[in-house]
């Protein structure tokens, strides 16, 4: 390729060329095969660039790292200046020295107590400190320590997390999540409910466990998600390799990429990986009143009428204004089987229900990306007149296209994405909702 | 046989930087990018006729990302880079028979790449590559010449060209 040919290629990509200019580019890529794999290259990068910004950030720990630096540096200075002075004097500086080492290690230990810092955050959630703090805003730059606790607590929360190492987690509604500790070179988390992304940051130099109620799953660098429920565990693994362990019979198992393990509590068969199942476009709420539900209390069928959940009131404090009301069905998708739900831009959500009040009613799901990360939720909501009069079952078909993301930089619209939950839900307001059956139709 | 869903899965993901790039290629959005290799995944899947091969699902890919594109351009009212029908193509059929690296190898080595470069070039592809700046956009947020900019992101990628296929050579030697 000729010499700044490079530049020239960029320009044209950038739409800054002349006509001839792209005549004389287009006529280069047809001639050079070396033009055509420099395009290549460059387009892959493009991708994978943009790919790795959105799942990594490398600021965190080199601001942290900075902070100690400093703060080593200033010590010298502080001897130097007494040194020469009296006897006295000198006793000062040396215990001025000593209350700057024991200053910098406890600011060591501060900076080493910091897994994680909040990147996002949105919902309900909450931040139960190691020191008893306790804090609904948990918001953007939170730092963690070991022994604290976040909370997402309504169907619309989520919170991104970086671990110290640069690796991102997202953690979905409904979920529960404590920092073990950060010993050893790893990180040990504990989550009781809910769904968690990881994708791993630079070098993903650390040792990540993370305990649910059924399995322990350990990874260094590797791409996975996990549901876990008090009963229930489902781990996937989209990149890289990772592993778990049972602690009820010691079993262990590794996982490759495109693998995943479920473990109920109870079972008995060996703990094996399985590859992850071709996705359906279809799912339905289960007959079962509990396998599917997240929140909701259910009721059984009564006079002809079909059994179903009524939603659960959920308070949503907001720092400096009045905490938000909300009352919520929610359940999560994949059910039995553990097979993922992928949407098509076909696709209907179908909600049979009941409100005893005219209000408006919000639906809702979350997504993820086909054997990938997280990509946001997606709302719309039903205005009372659409779903006719007080206390009558109604039905609402819900084309995906009517759904806005509300996260639109993961994802601009559901179609080929993975469904993980979905949600119904009003606002202030109990409207007496009650969610008879949910649906999606291909 | 034909394929079935896992396995369309399966190669479709091993294909889906290169597939990316395609689109990329038109729509110069890696976010648009992203979107439409999505798009023709959903399609292989759904669609009515089968693959009887690896090759004969990734031609009809490379085939597809690129209509996707071409329709997204009219959609979005954007204007196109002016490559000919020919030329992508000519493109396609050359990047469909080199066999690609696996997303992750080259995501990571590509990440240990950019961990050597100045934090002023990793915001120089930040802005370009991820908030989709045009280089003259670049250089007003960054207060540099265009020029500049475009001789800085050239010298950029050839540096983590040979920085990734370093590493990737690195790799396979000692596996």
């Amino acid at each position: 390729m000729k010499p700044g040919a490079e530049e020239w290629m960029l320009r044209c990509l950038d739409g800054k060329a002349t006509v001839q200019e792209r005549e004389a580019w287009e006529a280069l890529l047809r001639d050079d095969p070396e033009a055509r794999a420099y395009l290549r290259e460059l387009a892959e990068q493009a991708v994978l660039l943009a790919d790795l910004e959105r799942t990594t950030s490398e600021n965190f720990s080199r601001a942290d790292l900075g902070v100690l630096s400093s703060s080593s540096t200033a010590q010298p200075r502080h001897k130097a200046r007494w040194a020469p002075w009296a006897r006295g004097a000198v006793a000062a500086a040396a215990l001025l020295a000593l209350l700057a080492v024991a200053l910098s290690w406890l600011r060591t230990t501060e900076a080493r107590s910091k897994l994680a810092r909040v990147t996002h955050a949105t919902g309900s959630r909450q931040f139960l400190g190691s020191r008893g703090e306790l804090d609904y805003g948990l918001n953007p730059g939170v730092k963690l320590r070991a022994g604290d606790t976040i909370e997402t607590r309504s169907c619309d929360a989520w919170v991104e997390l970086e671990l110290r190492d640069g690796t991102k987690m997202t953690i979905g509604g409904h979920s529960s999540l404590r920092l073990l500790d950060g010993l050893d070179g790893g990180l040990r988390l504990k989550m009781t409910r809910g769904n968690l992304w990881v994708s791993p940051g630079k070098a993903a130099s650390e040792n990540l466990v993370i305990q649910t109620p059924t399995l322990a799953v350990q990874s260094r660098a590797a791409q996975f998600d996990v549901q876990a429920s008090g009963i229930e565990t489902l781990v996937r693994v989209n990149e890289g390799v990772g592993s778990v362990a049972r602690g009820w019979d010691g079993g262990v198992a590794k996982l490759g990429a495109g693998q995943q393990i479920h473990n109920a509590l109870g079972r008995k068969d060996p703990l094996q990986a399985s590859p992850q199942p071709a996705p359906v476009h279809r799912w339905e709420t289960p007959s079962d009143r509990n396998s599917a539900v997240i929140l909701g209390r259910w009721f059984p069928g009564e006079a002809g009428e079909a059994m179903g959940w009524d939603a659960e009131p959920l308070l949503w404090p907001v720092p400096d204004r009045e905490p938000v009301l909300l009352f919520a069905v929610s359940f999560v998708v994949p059910g039995a089987g553990k097979v993922p739900l992928q949407l098509r831009a076909g696709s209907k959500l179908v909600f049979e229900g009941r409100t005893d009040r005219k209000e408006r009613v919000r639906f809702g799901f979350s997504t993820q990306k086909m054997r990938g990360v997280y990509a946001g939720k997606f709302e719309t909501d039903v205005q009372p007149e659409e779903l006719g009069a007080e206390g009558a079952v109604w039905r609402v078909e819900l084309p995906l296209e009517r759904f806005r993301p509300l996260q639109p930089q993961l994802s601009s619209k559901p179609d080929g994405l993975e469904m993980t939950d979905l949600y119904a839900l009003t606002i202030r307001e109990n409207a007496g909702l009650a969610i008879f059956r949910a649906e999606v139709l291909p | 046989m034909s394929l079935d869903e896992a396995e369309i899965l399966q190669v479709l993901m091993k294909w889906r930087t290169r597939l990316s790039a395609a689109a990329w290629t038109v729509v110069r959005d890696a976010h648009a990018a992203e979107d439409i290799f999505q798009n023709a995944a959903l399609k292989a899947m759904t669609r009515e006729v089968s693959f009887e091969t690896p090759s004969a699902l990734i031609s009809w890919a490379f085939i597809t990302v690129r209509h996707e594109s071409i329709d997204w351009l009219r959609r979005h009212r954007r204007e196109s880079v002016g490559l000919g029908e020919g030329v992508l193509e000519m493109l396609e059929r050359e990047w469909s028979m080199s066999r690609p690296y696996s997303s992750g190898a080259k995501t990571e080595a590509l990440r240990d790449c950019l961990s050597e470069a100045s934090p002023t070039a990793r915001e120089l592809l930040r802005l370009r590559y991820f908030e989709g700046c045009s280089c003259e956009e670049v250089a007003e947020r960054m207060g540099i010449g265009i020029t500049a900019v475009y001789k800085r992101v050239s010298r950029l990628h050839g540096m983590l060209k040979d920085c990734i296929e370093g590493k990737l050579r690195r790799v396979a030697e000692t596996s």
